[in-house]
């Protein structure tokens, strides 16, 4: 195993275990998980009861050895809210936020790179303007506005798409997708779109910029020379050129598209993970926070490594400078 | 807040802008499709959370069911007595079959009342059967309750206790809840499979004694935000969505596809009144501590309560989304005193008032308030802040939200001084009001928890407790209601509005709204034509 890699794996630990004491802290200093959890006309000895049933009595470094301790052994506790293990109650609901995810990531690069790309060879033409122009609206219209309207266009006004939900499933190694239905892809259409819109936006700007870079470049001039079709040079000498910024941010976006779908997956009632921190946080459900935020850590160490990966693909000059 | 108000808003534009012309495809006739607000978080009956028990109100029946109004009504228990003060004897259809054909026992009731006495959780329903002592069975029909103490609301309380199978749910796990072997009720559907943050689907149960229930299958969807809601209900995808904010109404009712059904809840917005000798947030006019509270002085406690304009608040602010409150639970609910009107808004009696407590002046206030409880809870307050502010009561505002609120609203040593609030009681009893927002605090009885302030009315005191352990109803009502106008007299909190629940209900149904806001599919049927 690499050097690189295990230090990346050390890395990642001390990362998570810097972020449970902050939340450890950061919850205790906000309030009393109690307070929230113990029903408006319960009195005190039921408040009481609820303090003590969740170990919140005890001082804050010994709950958090005893968390430490079942850590260790796989357990990261159980959910004040759902009363369940927290990790249980996230992985429920991860497949639905990994479906969206990766739709979005997708339609980010089936609609961004060929866009960009045209943008990037024709600069001044008129559909140029319009795409980067587009890709303007895409950057800085708020999420949750856009998806409002997406249902207000297409559910409510047209009636061609429903406007929330996540519609039929099928069972496939125990975990339901909806993308393998019918009903389930009509379903998934509005937020994928609404979630990538960023995105797409995103990956046009990154690849027209690398294209307008590349291009002038004494080896595009020499391909021609060489007289390779244009359709060559662009799939060959120009994109992969241009794909490693794309594939470092492309990667990086992935992470948050996962850790934040929040307000997509709400306007969309979708029932994803991305809605439970905020939940989890609004209740102080600190094993839910710290489960989450673990899995996220997980999360994007894994991406880095994904995406180092690719470079080496890509890049003959890092295969040659890890190699020697 | 604004992301709330803008999607609102940008909603309104939309829809006013074009012009609605859709026609919707009406939803199968034997089906219905909910969205509601709140995701619930079990399946377990007998572990507490509001939303959950909505749910679960469609398939668990308990002794005793609450009508619209919240009061207790014959449900598997046809009748009950009381023998003496501690014992009651509770008759049982004969009837009743659980939802596997197993008909319904003694047995079934005592386990099910002891499992909600014991079971592990966070939230539970410990403290409604915290009286009970004993259950047994007293004949094939019939139990009899023994209580540690005389306990007159036993059957509001055993309201919230579902009677679930013995045979079906002793050692079932949490999953067996959901759609499995232990999801077994006595009631009109049956619990078919919950799926975490997106919905319940329920199906009529074939073996309800009752007539049918007029739905094959009920699905409650979980859609949180308050505008997709809305459009779920407008593009037809759903047939009823609760909740639906103020702002939204006339939407609803413009678009040709829906009306609004609003009804009273007994969900009470209320201010407290900080009596210690040191309240942290009064200040003289200067912005100094105060050395003596002038909270103390009642003339100062009635300025406050005729300062605030509450069929504003509940017209204006809340869009007619509340109704004005004069006291702890609104008409034909438990212990109602139709004598206690809202205070009246007099903003020259205020100042008059204040004038002859010696505060011509008047002085500082910080009142604290809620900004996620409800939808235009902060603009409430700043509402309340002005009109304060207007009489002399020079107010600033905080909000927050309620993971930071409530820690440091009450407790051992409150921080606040004026709090604004929301209180209901599940059971829908006013002596549940009384004794958490009114009554002394004592963390040993268990009562005054959210009386912040301090307040400490012995003759108040002794009223609740008076009611609350006498077992003729008459009587007790007639206490409760004495009760409320010692505390409303005395101004211990000031009730301002009680919320009214919201739903927006397709053309071609009818919806009766229940006090505490549960939308339940049992009270949603056809229109006759």
């Amino acid at each position: 195993m690499p050097f690189w890699f295990i230090k990346r794996l050390f890395g990642a630990l001390l990362i998570v275990f810097a972020m449970t004491i902050i939340v450890f802290v950061g919850v205790s200093v906000i309030g009393n998980p109690a307070d929230i959890l113990v029903p408006p006309d319960a009195d005190q000895v039921e408040r009481l009861r609820i303090v003590t049933a969740l170990g919140l009595d005890q001082p804050l470094w010994k709950q958090y050895l005893s968390f430490i301790g079942n850590a260790l052994h796989g357990d990261l506790g159980t959910s004040f809210v759902f009363g369940e293990p927290a990790l249980k109650v996230i992985l429920q609901r991860m497949p639905a936020t990994f479906e969206l995810a990766f739709s979005a990531l997708i339609l980010a690069i089936l609609f961004g790179i060929p866009l960009g790309l045209y943008a990037g060879l024709r600069p001044h033409g008129l559909l140029s303007r319009s795409i980067m122009a587009g890709s303007i609206l895409g950057f800085s219209l708020p999420t949750f506005w856009v998806g409002l309207m997406m249902i207000m266009l297409f559910a409510v006004q047209l009636g061609w798409l429903p406007s929330g939900g996540r519609g039929e499933t099928v069972d496939v190694l125990g975990v339901r997708w909806s993308f393998l239905t019918a009903d389930g892809l009509r379903h998934l259409i509005l937020p994928a779109l609404n979630l990538a819109l960023f995105k797409i936006s995103l990956v046009i700007r990154l690849t027209r910029a690398g294209v307008r870079e590349v291009m002038p470049q004494e080896y595009i001039k020499f391909a021609r020379a060489k007289g390779l079709t244009e359709r060559r040079i662009i799939s060959v000498h120009v994109l992969k050129n241009i794909l490693i910024p794309i594939i470092t941010v492309i990667g990086l976006e992935f992470g948050s598209l996962i850790a934040f779908a929040v307000v997509t997956e709400t306007i969309f009632a979708w029932p994803g993970m991305g809605k439970l921190i905020i939940d989890s946080i609004n209740s102080l459900d600190r094993p839910m926070i710290v489960a989450y935020l673990v899995i996220i850590v997980i999360f994007f160490t894994t991406i880095n490594l994904i995406v180092d990966f690719l470079y080496t693909v890509l890049d003959p000059r890092v295969r040659l400078e890890s190699g020697g | 807040m604004t992301i709330r108000l803008q999607a609102a808003l940008a909603l309104g534009c939309l829809l006013a802008a074009a012009g609605l012309t859709q026609s919707v495809t009406p939803a199968l006739a034997e089906d219905l499709t909910v969205a509601i607000k709140a995701p619930i978080t079990g399946a377990d009956p007998h572990l507490l959370y509001s939303p959950n028990r909505n749910m679960q109100l469609h398939v668990y029946e308990a002794l005793v069911a609450q009508d619209n109004n919240l009061r207790p009504v014959p449900d598997l228990a046809t009748s009950w007595k009381v023998i003496n003060p501690t014992t009651w004897e509770f008759q049982l259809r004969d009837d009743v079959k659980f939802q596997d054909g197993t008909p319904l026992t003694p047995e079934d009731v005592i386990f099910s009342i002891h499992r909600a006495q014991t079971i592990e959780g966070v939230r539970t329903f410990h403290a409604y059967v915290a009286d009970v002592a004993s259950v047994e069975a007293s004949g094939d029909h019939a139990v009899r309750i023994t209580t540690k103490v005389p306990s007159p609301e036993l059957p509001a309380n055993l309201a919230t206790i579902a009677i679930v199978a013995k045979h079906a749910v002793e050692g079932a796990s949490s999953d067996d809840f959901n759609g499995g072997p232990a999801a077994i009720g006595t009631g009109p559907y049956r619990w078919v499979r919950w799926t975490p943050g997106q919905d319940v689907t329920l199906e009529r149960s074939d073996t309800y004694r009752g007539d049918p229930a007029p739905w094959d299958h009920v699905k409650f969807r979980f859609i949180t935000d308050d505008s997709a809601r809305t459009a779920a209900l407008l593009s037809g995808d759903v047939d009823v969505a609760d909740a639906i904010p103020a702002s939204l109404f006339q939407r609803v009712n413009n678009s040709g596809r829906a009306k609004i059904v609003s009804g009273t809840s007994v969900f009470l917005h209320y201010m407290t009144i900080d009596r210690r000798d040191n309240p942290p947030f009064v200040t003289d006019i200067d912005g100094k501590p105060v050395t003596k509270n002038p909270f103390n002085d009642l003339k100062v406690r009635q300025a406050v309560t005729h300062a605030i304009n509450r069929d504003g608040l509940a017209e204006r602010i809340m869009g007619g989304g509340a109704e004005p409150a004069g006291q702890f639970t609104p008409d034909g609910f438990d212990g109602h005193n139709p004598d206690l009107l809202p205070a009246s808004y007099d903003p020259d009696q205020s100042r008059k008032l204040l004038e002859e407590a010696g505060y011509p002046d008047g002085f500082g206030l910080t009142i604290h308030c809620l900004n996620d409880r409800f939808t235009g809870d902060v603009q409430t307050c700043q509402a309340i802040a002005q009109m304060l502010t207007a009489v002399g009561i020079h107010t600033k505002v905080e909000t927050m939200p309620s993971s930071v609120f409530w820690s440091k609203a009450t407790g051992e040593n409150p921080q606040f001084s004026s709090y604004l609030a929301i209180f209901g009681s599940a059971a829908g009893l006013s002596s549940n009001a009384l004794d958490v927002l009114a009554a002394k605090w004592d963390p040993v009885a268990g009562t005054g928890r959210n009386n912040a302030g301090g307040y400490d009315n012995p003759e108040l005191n002794a009223l609740i407790k008076k009611a609350t352990s006498t077992v003729d109803d008459d009587q007790r009502q007639e206490l409760l209601q004495q009760a409320a106008k010692t505390a409303i007299d005395d101004v211990a909190i000031v009730p301002i509005f009680f919320l009214k629940g919201a739903w927006g209900v397709r053309d071609g149904l009818t919806l009766k709204p229940r006090g505490d806001m549960y939308t339940m599919a049992t009270n949603i049927e056809p229109a006759a034509e």
